[in-house]
């Protein structure tokens, strides 16, 4: 009997996936394929040190900084407007998800102003092998971006034109679960590429 | 009181200017370099488990994503520290 109760309660616990089912796999599947671009950035470092060293000191890590303070910060709103709908208050919802989705696109702002300044400088995708991956790297990230933001705004309209219910909910867990995603990949690009030095 | 995912937030503000001013300190590379990649590692931890809200459930998907973390942060560190001479 008590075997019994505990295998329900561990059924229990394993049925609570956030977000609507599905939303995982190709997640997943996608976070794999960053961990590749680690690996051939690391392999790509090992190579050219030096070069990789000069070009990494020619990119701004003050927008870099700001890129990952904002996103972080469009992350936790969007947990926000998670618990508000949770608790069926539509406007606070709303409100949330105007400063999630603003702040998404002062990433977007900061990116596009950070490859200018790469451009401006003259370091083009192929210039060498480091501004290859980085652009590669940070611009497959921003496609996510751009997802993800899709993604934020089809909730907030719905929220004007339909209760926030448990159905809302679910994709509004999607779609958070996508965008803490794009941000938890953001935490590792800005290491990578901005702040590891080689010595 | 704050929420359990302010308290996150504002640890992860706070992680990601310290490996910012890390990365500008004349330390041992070994040492920045383990330093900046942990505390990115502690800060997608904390996105995994409070954000994503897959700390209190014990499926799969909360084990795939610390292994990523895990691996994730192995790469860096192991390929930076290959590079670097004390």
């Amino acid at each position: 009997m008590s075997t019994n109760v505990s295998a329900v309660g561990q059924v229990s616990r394993m049925s609570r996936v956030p977000g609507r089912p599905g939303i995982f796999m190709p997640i997943i599947l996608d976070i794999c394929t960053f961990m590749a671009f680690w690996i051939f950035v690391m392999i790509m470092r090992s190579e050219s040190p030096a070069m990789f060293e000069a070009s990494r000191q020619q990119l701004n890590i003050h927008i870099g900084l700001a890129i990952t303070l904002v996103l972080l910060t469009s992350s936790w709103f969007v947990v926000r407007a998670l618990d508000a709908a949770r608790e069926g208050v539509s406007a606070e919802v709303q409100s949330n998800l105007r400063v999630a989705i603003a702040l998404g696109f002062v990433f977007v702002g900061l990116k596009i102003l950070g490859w200018w300044e790469d451009v401006h400088a003259g370091n083009y995708i192929d210039k060498n092998e480091f501004f290859g991956y980085y652009f590669c790297v940070t611009g497959y990230h921003f496609l996510h971006v751009l997802a993800g933001l899709v993604f934020l705004c089809m909730c907030y309209v719905r929220t004007q034109s339909a209760p926030v219910d448990g159905e809302y909910v679910k994709w509004l867990e999607s779609a958070g679960v996508f965008w803490h995603v794009v941000d938890m990949l953001w935490v590792f690009i800005f290491p990578l590429f901005f702040l590891l030095r080689v010595v | 009181m704050m929420k359990n995912t302010t308290v996150a937030w504002v640890i992860m503000m706070l992680a990601t200017i310290l490996s910012y001013g890390f990365a500008g300190l004349a330390i041992a590379a070994r040492i920045e370099i383990l330093a900046v990649v942990l505390i990115g590692a502690l800060k997608a931890a904390l996105i995994v488990h409070y954000f994503m809200e897959l700390k209190k459930e014990a499926h799969p998907y909360n084990v795939t994503f610390g292994t990523w973390i895990v691996l994730s942060t192995l790469i860096i560190v192991g390929g930076s520290w290959g590079l670097v001479q004390l």
